[in-house]
């Protein structure tokens, strides 16, 4: 264990981490902080290994080499015990929304404050209430995940994210496959609940709009170089980023 | 309704009339010690016909998470289902923000409505009906695809095909074999208990041979291959349908039945009988080892009763019946398969529902046969 551990109000460190699946080396030494209450976008073109970041971030994969840190601590180096009470102070809201088709959309949200919390029923389904009603989804807390729509998913998925009151809220492509509308309320939503709980948001996306819209921070993964070569936030990495293809990705116009 | 330890949540309701005041005071933080209190535990401490709530927050000292706003959400909630309604003009700009969020209704999802008893009945009604249409569009789909088949035009892959059959003939054998074993074994033994009371042990190779041959053959295979063969083929296309992958053939022009069900359901159809001779074959021999060993017949013996005292048709019996608890098996995988919703629960509901319908048809087809035999007297 190094001596300089990060002071304790560190919620996501990466330290010179390096992903492969088996012999692939997707990303190498990657080295980053991110600061708290900020809206943090990984970005870069497919393939280039975002969702693969992301995975290790939340304890999916582990490093090939290097060090991932959460709330301060080195995730990896403890046991599945510490691992797992880290990872309750994360949300996480995936790429095709993955909410568990067996049960309702309320049922869904609640079941993390079931098996963590010694709250009352009538105090969680005040809080998975809230919860729905905070992503617009008051109506559909008895629906099956079957009937709602992609965006619908999305926002449900987004509310079970939420249900733990996490320090962090890691989004995987977020308004991927919504029509702009929802897209932007998505993106506006995020800004308030960043607002008003304090989280600090790390998200994966290439939506343009988004990335200038909401995120402060962001890095680019090169899939040539296989690393991280820019960071900053988006608006200045598009002007003045000394890198072609970071400036090429941010100024693509449709 | 008061606590005085000021690091720990408090509330109070004042009551006048049909208003009420909710004062909040102290530290609003998640994490262990104070029972917070929900919303209907609030509404409880207030008047019965309430019909307006103040929240007084001018001595709530902080707050954090959603524990807050989610009683306050759910007072708002439930208040104007009484058709009353709750002020919160003295909270400060996050709590507002927070509610205003929740008032927000942009694409707002309403509640499906609950259709009525007669409604539902109707669709069961209707289910039925349904599914008596779905297994006669399956049997002429069958006979429509074997026909196209003679007449030379294959619509599915030579290499599905073969996967089917591997999967539906030589996969099944070790199963087949240990049950057929034990199902031989066990008729040898409780025939042997029961005749050697009347000196008739001799007559077990032609009650193990017509009793395997006739019914236990064909059944057992039947029922082992529903459970195996027939669970995998729904829940594989159930799985296809889940991923939009039936729906991709569709769109290229490719009937999903030609292409996934068919090759699925002659597969088992031809490898059916197959499998019943080989598990009729089993059985005796299990059967011809328990002689051996329990009663001491000579295997030449037994070997020699069976051959002449076994009539050739009650295998031909066992022989038809299989083919058609193959396509059966088939039919009814693969149309479940194909009709399955689109969730991974979806899948396994597939899966148990093939297994079951096939197993009340196989039985439903045998007491066919068995009334059709007795009437004929074959």
């Amino acid at each position: 264990m190094a001596p300089s551990n990060p002071p304790e109000e560190t919620v996501v460190r990466v330290d010179r981490l390096t992903m492969a699946f088996g012999d692939t080396v997707v990303q190498r030494d990657l080295d980053f902080e991110i600061v708290p209450g900020t809206i943090f976008a990984i970005m870069g073109p497919s393939g280039c290994g975002k969702s693969t970041l992301l995975r290790h971030m939340i304890g999916l994969h582990e490093p090939a080499a290097g060090r991932v840190f959460l709330g301060g601590e080195n995730f990896w180096g403890l046991e599945q015990h510490e691992r797992n009470r880290l990872l309750q102070q994360a949300g996480v809201l995936f790429q095709g929304a993955a909410l568990w088709s067996s049960m309702t959309v309320a049922e869904n949200v609640a079941l993390p404050l079931e098996l963590f919390t010694d709250r009352s029923p009538a105090l969680i389904a005040d809080q998975v209430a809230f919860k729905l009603a905070l992503v617009g989804l008051a109506g559909a807390s008895d629906v099956y995940p079957a009937a709602l729509s992609g965006g619908m998913r999305k926002r449900a998925g987004l509310a079970r994210a939420l249900a733990m009151d996490p320090r962090v809220l890691f989004l995987d492509e977020p308004s991927a496959g919504l029509d702009p509308l929802s897209a932007r309320r998505l993106d506006t939503l995020i800004l308030r609940l960043r607002a008003t709980l304090g989280v600090t948001v790390v998200m994966v996306t290439h939506e343009l709009e988004s990335l200038f819209a909401i995120a402060d921070d962001s890095l680019f993964l090169d899939p040539e170089t296989k690393t991280a070569i820019a960071r900053g936030a988006p608006r200045d990495l598009q002007k003045h980023s000394k890198h072609d293809q970071v400036r090429e990705f941010l100024n693509t116009r449709l | 309704m008061r606590q005085e330890q000021s690091a720990e949540p408090l509330w109070s309701v004042s009551a006048d009339g049909d208003s009420a005041i909710l004062v909040l005071q102290g530290d609003w933080q998640p994490g262990e010690g104070p029972a917070f209190p929900s919303a209907s535990a609030v509404l409880k401490a207030c008047p019965k016909r309430i019909k307006r709530l103040d929240v007084d927050a001018a001595e709530l000292e902080s707050w954090h998470g959603s524990l807050l706003p989610a009683l306050l959400y759910g007072l708002e909630t439930q208040l104007a289902e009484k058709g009353a309604a709750l002020h919160t003009d003295s909270l400060d700009q996050e709590l507002q923000a927070l509610l205003d969020l929740t008032r927000d209704r942009i694409g707002d999802a309403g509640r499906p409505p609950t259709a009525p008893l007669l409604e539902r009945l109707w669709q069961v009604l209707l289910d039925c009906g349904n599914a008596t249409y779905g297994v006669g569009v399956s049997v002429a789909l069958y006979v429509m695809a074997l026909a196209q088949l003679v007449s030379g035009k294959v619509g599915f892959r030579a290499r599905d095909f073969v996967d089917a059959l591997t999967q539906s003939g030589v996969q099944a054998l070790p199963i087949i074999t240990l049950v057929s074993l034990l199902v031989g074994s066990i008729l040898a033994f409780v025939g042997a208990l029961q005749l050697q009371d009347f000196g008739a042990e001799i007559y077990i190779p032609e009650m193990v041979g017509v009793a395997v041959g006739r019914e236990m053959a064909a059944m057992m295979t039947a029922i082992v291959m529903a459970g195996r063969t027939g669970a995998a083929f729904a829940a594989h296309l159930a799985s296809m349908e889940v991923n939009e992958e039936v729906d991709a053939l569709k769109t290229l022009g490719v009937s999903s039945y030609d292409f996934l069900a068919f090759p699925r359901i002659l597969a088992l159809t031809l490898m059916m009988p197959l499998l019943y001779l080989y598990a009729a074959a089993i059985s005796m021999l299990g059967a011809l080892m328990v002689s051996m060993l329990a009663l001491e017949l000579e295997p030449a013996i037994y070997l020699g009763r069976t051959f002449e005292k076994v009539a050739l048709y009650h295998f031909y019996i066992g022989l038809f019946k299989s083919v058609c608890f193959g396509a059966l098996i088939g039919m009814v995988s693969c149309h479940i398969g194909l009709r399955s919703g689109r969730s991974a629960a979806a899948v396994g509901e597939s899966a148990t529902r093939a297994v079951v319908i096939s197993i009340v048809g196989i039985i439903a087809v045998d007491s066919v046969f068995a009334i059709i035999s007795t009437l004929t007297g074959a």
